[in-house]
């Protein structure tokens, strides 16, 4: 695990509809790290992965990836760089079948070294099983598959995950959770995510940042990401 | 009756080019270009340019599609572009440029119409009835770029970002798709395909600065009707359109031919708001 950061993001505003939600984002994200964002509802956790993606424009501040400035880049730049992004609500291209919404993955990998669709299909089987079938008539669980499967097949160095286990079925998502981790072990890929289930966060995070009101206000460090000092910060 | 059939074809042929241009900017980037109608106009042009020039029919027909194409990039990377956010101003752009467009060549034609024959003249016949060489060509002409666009987007890498923009460009950035370009390279494709429209009709219809317009509110019905988001829904709207455009005046008196196309058109939208096929974005 390197020790290098692979995003920073300091002195981070951000609107939405002309009511500041960002009100200066200061954070540091280790290379090869799993962390995850927590807080209440409201908070700007998700304001604050589209920030990172680049679907949304910051009012000031900087975010630095892999060593740049890639403050001012769209969204499409930034993938291209390899930061992988899993929106909230297992997007999916609904009227694509499975097998073309992981060829729209793949376009940025051309690139990168694509790892093909036999691997996200080892991990995700079930992917493999409807190839061909619209990823609008999938489960619940297998467009959150997909959604990942996605991103994995661009082969990103920074995957970003917006609540990878809101309305999954438990056993599907310490599925999901054991294949981000083998994920990151295999490839050293830096994982983010914003997390509110107790479960996933304790089977994932190895260092939690607090956010309160469009701030980071705490973090908890590698190695004290415990049931009990989660569970304090989930219930400011 | 074949005869009737024939003429029907080929009218709808036109209407299908001209609306699947207009149709597939108004589904990508949600506005419908005025300027459509003078993008024909200039098709047109660009083929009776070519032939007093001395460089030929063909030529000019061939030129078309490139010439109105490129005007259609510039444009959109100049002017259109600036406006998504805000799609009334952006349409409104585009009807400035198109009265441009056709003053400018009202101007350049000095209000004359001129005649332009047909490439391939004459007829040919099956059993009796004879066809017109050159309404067949428009109607493979059509069928063949049916056939290409559909092509295109089931089957090549731009066609898997045309249609995840379509889907959800939101998604489709966060994917890597840029599209800023796509939106440039759809204008100029729908550019294109009105100015191939226009240097096919032309030896049809006499040329005059007019000769875009006039296909304009029809085609605009079709997309309504059709629905706007996938690639069929204007295709059939067109369809529609011009059978019954073409249709109605064998069965009515042509006098009441045209208001009843909108008539029959408008009920439909009002009773299926989203069209035939319609997609509503996800």
């Amino acid at each position: 695990m390197g020790n290098e950061p692979i995003l920073q993001m300091a002195g981070v505003h951000a609107n939405y509809d002309a009511t500041p939600i960002l009100r200066g984002i200061n954070l540091e994200v280790t290379s090869g790290q799993i962390v995850a964002i927590i807080g209440r509802n409201g908070v700007g956790k998700t304001t604050m992965m589209r920030c990172m993606i680049g679907l949304l424009p910051t009012i000031s501040g900087t975010i630095r990836y892999a060593g740049r400035n890639i403050t001012g880049f769209p969204a499409d730049r930034r993938a291209r760089l390899g930061i992988g992004y899993i929106p909230q609500g297992r997007d999916v291209f609904p009227r694509m079948t499975v097998e073309e919404n992981l060829q729209v993955g793949e376009l940025i990998s051309r690139s990168r070294r694509p790892p093909g669709s036999e691997m996200v299909f080892e991990y995700f089987p079930v992917l493999k099983e409807r190839r061909t079938q619209f990823a609008g008539t999938l489960s619940g669980g297998q467009q959150q598959q997909l959604a990942i499967a996605r991103a994995l097949i661009g082969n990103p160095d920074m995957l970003l995950l917006d609540e990878p286990s809101e309305g999954v079925q438990p056993s599907i998502v310490q599925m999901i959770c054991r294949v981000l981790r083998s994920i990151r072990d295999k490839f050293g890929t830096t994982i983010v995510l914003v997390e509110q289930n107790l479960d996933t966060i304790l089977a994932l995070a190895e260092r939690c940042l607090v956010m309160e009101k469009g701030q980071i206000i705490a973090e908890i460090p590698a190695g004290h990401v415990t049931q009990d000092s989660v569970r304090q910060h989930l219930l400011i | 009756m074949v005869t009737v059939i024939f003429d029907i074809a080929s009218f709808t042929s036109v209407m299908v080019l001209i609306v699947l241009g207009l149709g597939v900017i108004a589904s990508m980037m949600g506005i419908f270009n005025f300027a459509h109608g003078e993008f024909v106009l200039l098709g047109a042009y660009t083929v009776y340019l070519s032939a007093t020039a001395g460089l030929g029919l063909w030529f000019g027909i061939l030129a078309a599609p490139i010439a109105v194409g490129l005007l259609g990039l510039i444009m959109e990377r100049i002017i259109i572009r600036r406006f998504y956010a805000s799609p009334i101003i952006a349409m409104l752009g585009t009807y400035a440029i198109g009265l441009v467009i056709r003053e400018t060549v009202r101007g350049l034609l000095g209000g004359h119409y001129e005649s332009i024959p047909e490439p391939v003249s004459g007829v040919f016949s099956i059993g009796g009835i004879s066809f017109s060489i050159w309404r067949t060509i428009i109607i493979v002409a059509t069928l063949v770029v049916l056939t290409g666009s559909w092509w295109m987007l089931a089957r090549t890498s731009i066609g898997l970002r045309i249609r995840g923009a379509l889907e959800n460009p939101m998604l489709a950035r966060a994917c890597g798709v840029s599209t800023t370009r796509l939106y440039g390279f759809t204008f100029a494709f729908g550019s294109a395909l009105a100015g191939l429209a226009g240097a096919l009709i032309v030896p049809l219809y006499q040329l005059s600065a007019d000769i875009g317009i006039r296909f304009l509110v029809q085609a605009f019905l079709s997309v309504m009707l059709g629905g706007v988001g996938t690639f069929q829904g204007p295709v059939v709207g067109a369809g529609t359109v011009g059978v019954m455009a073409s249709g109605l005046p064998w069965l009515v008196p042509p006098v009441l031919a045209d208001p009843l196309v909108f008539v029959i058109a408008l009920v439909i939208v009002k009773m299926r708001p989203q069209g035939f096929l319609g997609a509503t974005r996800s």
